[in-house]
């Protein structure tokens, strides 16, 4: 294959793949984000179970390899007669990983603020989850952006792994073109280069968020 | 003319409360009782038990024996059946809090919103009031306390004496009751605490409920109705502050006074005008309020606004200011 037939299907081929990561990733760091605050939730828990519980889960969640989590997810249901999508098995692993990893991000952040102002809106009356949306999330997000845009842009290349379930996103196309034209060493520079551009993108629009978070606090 | 009595149920009582931190005994059985409209100082050493008692009242620290009473209703816990004392449901505490506003030595305002949304916040999500409505309470509450022009600054870019009369804005916007000051001056530049302390002042004027936890001498002989001095978890006086900064009875108070200064001795000239304004003291509810017409709901209609005056100008005198 010539070089313009190849750069043409490189072109058609993958930035498809690349929308289905970024969208797995997107979906799956938010899924994590929710699984982060309730894991952190139970461990910040004064009930003994509910601290225990979340300790294990994100020991677990942390010492398993991402691969492991993803086969068992994609296989154990399929066992007991299930079909699992794959998307979904796909999603559910790297949520459950970077769950465990935000939820120890988020606690140093709530940690982090100083409980007088909890006091003061305990005082005030208002209700737990109001206290949680106004007062505590805005703070902490603006406290551990960069640390959970750092955890985004690891999701993100953990996103290759779901390749081996047959999820189509970036790997899996370019794995799908090589073995059509094979050049490797052309399709793959081109996956490393739509990966960083990616991920130089979510670091520079995190910045940007994140300044804007921290905005007019500091006088 | 003989004086008039009026019986005024008492809108605080505390009935010998007790708190443990761990093994540390910090309330060892206290009783107050708080009249409307009265200004409560609560004076005494460092680590005497004064802030914890306050957090008490308003059930951001858990008492373990004893009770304590808002407008007659215990907070914190019921009585079962059996008589067995039960934790209170988190909303039933949330409702009863709302009749008692806190003001924080730090201040304690949400860095990340500007003082009108600070102040607004509780406004709308407790007291259930739209968003323009929220927003012309807490102005005019912000310039209530001299902020007017301030609403949109964060607190970061405000001093201190502001932050604070943003927090008491913030407070005051929800109509409270009784408000309940946790030495709020005691983390402010010497400058700045003169705003609070006038803000305080007006509000008393009021006819407001106030309990001030606070080491401002010349506001509590000035401001205050009754004196409470507390040390080592008990309360060893209480007075009219004449009765304390003149006539303490017990020799620690005495010394505790004494250590606040020289400005002390001239205060023995001044002091006798403020003999005619002897507003009595707590543990005597209908003297107490004599001729003072302050019900339940209205505590305004007091007509205590002269005595704070005249109190206020003998307090000044009384320290020498």
């Amino acid at each position: 294959m010539d070089a313009p037939h190849l750069l043409t299907s490189i072109i058609h081929t993958l930035p498809g793949g690349l929308l289905v990561t970024l969208g797995i990733s997107l979906l799956s760091a938010v899924a994590g984000f929710v699984i982060g605050l309730l894991l952190c939730w139970m461990r910040c828990s004064p009930l003994c179970a509910a601290h225990a519980i979340a300790g294990v889960c994100i020991s677990a969640l942390r010492g398993i390899p991402i691969l492991v989590v993803l086969l068992l997810l994609f296989y154990l249901p399929s066992a007991a007669g299930l079909e699992m999508p794959s998307v979904l098995a796909a999603v559910l692993a790297l949520a459950l990983n970077t769950g465990a990893f935000q939820a120890e991000i988020l606690r140093a952040g709530f940690a982090s603020i100083p409980r007088g102002q909890l006091e003061a809106a305990y005082a005030l009356g208002l209700q737990d989850l109001r206290i949680l949306r106004r007062i505590l999330l805005p703070q902490v997000l603006g406290l551990t952006m960069p640390q959970l845009v750092n955890e985004l842009i690891i999701l993100v290349k953990n996103s290759s792994l779901i390749s081996v379930i047959a999820v189509t996103e970036l790997l899996r196309r370019s794995e799908q073109l090589v073995a059509v034209t094979y050049r490797p060493l052309e399709v793959y520079t081109a996956t490393a280069i739509l990966y960083l551009a990616a991920n130089l993108f979510i670091a520079w629009s995190g910045n940007k968020i994140h300044q804007r978070l921290i905005a007019g606090r500091a006088g | 003319m003989a004086p008039i009595t009026v019986h005024t149920p008492p809108v605080l009582q505390l009935r010998d409360v007790h708190k443990h931190f761990g093994d540390v005994h910090v309330l060892k059985g206290i009783n107050l009782e708080i009249f409307p409209s009265q200004v409560v100082c609560l004076i005494g050493p460092s680590g005497s038990g004064k802030s914890t008692l306050l957090r008490c009242i308003n059930f951001l620290e858990e008492y373990d024996c004893g009770e304590v009473l808002i407008f007659g209703e215990r907070i914190g816990y019921s009585t079962s059946y059996d008589g067995r004392r039960v934790p209170m449901p988190k909303e039933h505490i949330r409702v009863m809090r709302r009749d008692l506003g806190m003001v924080f030595q730090h201040f304690n305002l949400w860095p990340h919103m500007t003082a009108v949304e600070n102040v607004s916040e509780a406004v709308r999500s407790v007291k259930k009031k739209n968003i323009t409505e929220a927003l012309r309470i807490s102005r005019d509450m912000l310039a209530k306390v001299g902020l007017a022009d301030m609403e949109n600054r964060y607190p970061a870019q405000l001093s201190g004496g502001q932050q604070q009369r943003v927090a008491i804005a913030r407070a005051l916007a929800m109509e409270p009751r009784i408000m309940l000051f946790d030495e709020p001056t005691s983390s402010l530049d010497p400058e700045l605490v003169g705003d609070v302390l006038d803000v305080m002042q007006s509000l008393a004027g009021e006819g407001m409920t106030m309990i001030v936890v606070t080491h401002e001498m010349g506001f509590a002989a000035g401001v205050a109705d009754l004196i409470v001095f507390m040390e080592d978890g008990r309360i060893l006086e209480q007075g009219t502050p004449d009765r304390i900064f003149h006539n303490a009875e017990n020799r620690r108070v005495r010394a505790f006074l004494q250590s606040y200064g020289r400005r002390e001795k001239n205060a023995g000239k001044a002091h006798t005008a403020t003999n005619s304004h002897n507003k009595g003291v707590c543990n005597e509810p209908t003297d107490h309020h004599s001729g003072a017409a302050g019900s339940r709901g209205c505590p305004q209609k007091r007509t205590a606004h002269q005595n704070h005056q005249h109190a206020r100008h003998a307090g000044r005198r009384y320290l020498g200011l």
